[in-house]
């Protein structure tokens, strides 16, 4: 199985990809979480209604969960 | 022609030969960053319009609403997500400003805060700032 994480940065949108079957990089994206939460930025997949939800690291499953989108850090304007 | 002119001629020639290989690279790199920058916003864009529902999709790209959509919390509050802030949608209405902390394309910011709307509305509440909206 595999999927895409897509990294909403200053080049609009970053993509890596995994493969379940290389585990190397389903490593390299649990890497990206661990980024993604140091710099206080959120990752989510899409729902089936269109609506997004939060995956962490934790209750992020490689199989199931293939397209994730890393959310830039929001402050007040 | 006289020397002099000659001489005069041959200093200004070089001047805009030494002036336009001096003006070039700037020029490039502007050219190059302004590539750059529309292409990011093109990808930002996809990126969003991939997430969006889609009736927040055909709301970003009416003619009436472009660059706007509504979103429905899951407490049932709606918001309109605009470029530089939302608005909630009710008779007292308020709006907030939010804004991505890092240097991102306008796309982005609206999909990082229709995700967070959606997910964690108190989290949106405590981190945008609110202002009165008549």
């Amino acid at each position: 199985m595999t999927g895409t994480i897509h990294i909403a940065d200053a080049g609009g949108d970053t993509t890596r990809t995994w493969d379940t079957a290389d585990p190397a990089t389903v490593l390299e994206i649990e890497e990206v979480f661990r980024e993604a939460r140091a710099a206080g930025r959120l990752v989510y997949r899409q729902a089936g209604d269109g609506r997004g939800e939060q995956v962490t690291l934790e209750t992020w499953d490689p199989k199931e969960h293939t397209e994730l989108v890393v959310a830039p850090r929001l402050v007040g304007g | 022609m006289t020397a002099a002119a000659a001489v005069w001629w041959a200093l200004g020639a070089a001047a805009t030969a030494v002036l336009a290989s001096r003006l070039c690279g700037p020029i490039q790199r502007g050219w190059g960053a302004l590539a750059r920058r529309r292409e990011a916003r093109l990808r930002a864009e996809a990126l969003l319009l991939a997430c969006l529902s889609p009736e927040q999709r055909a709301q970003y790209l009416s003619r009436r609403s472009r660059g706007r959509f509504e979103v429905t919390t899951a407490a049932g509050q709606r918001y309109r997500v605009c470029p530089g802030g939302v608005v909630r949608l009710d008779p007292r209405g308020a709006a907030y400003c939010i804004e991505a902390a890092s240097p991102v394309p306008v796309a982005d910011e609206l999909l990082a805060t229709k995700l967070l709307l959606e997910t964690d509305e108190r989290r949106f509440l405590a981190t945008a700032h609110r202002y009165h909206y008549p």
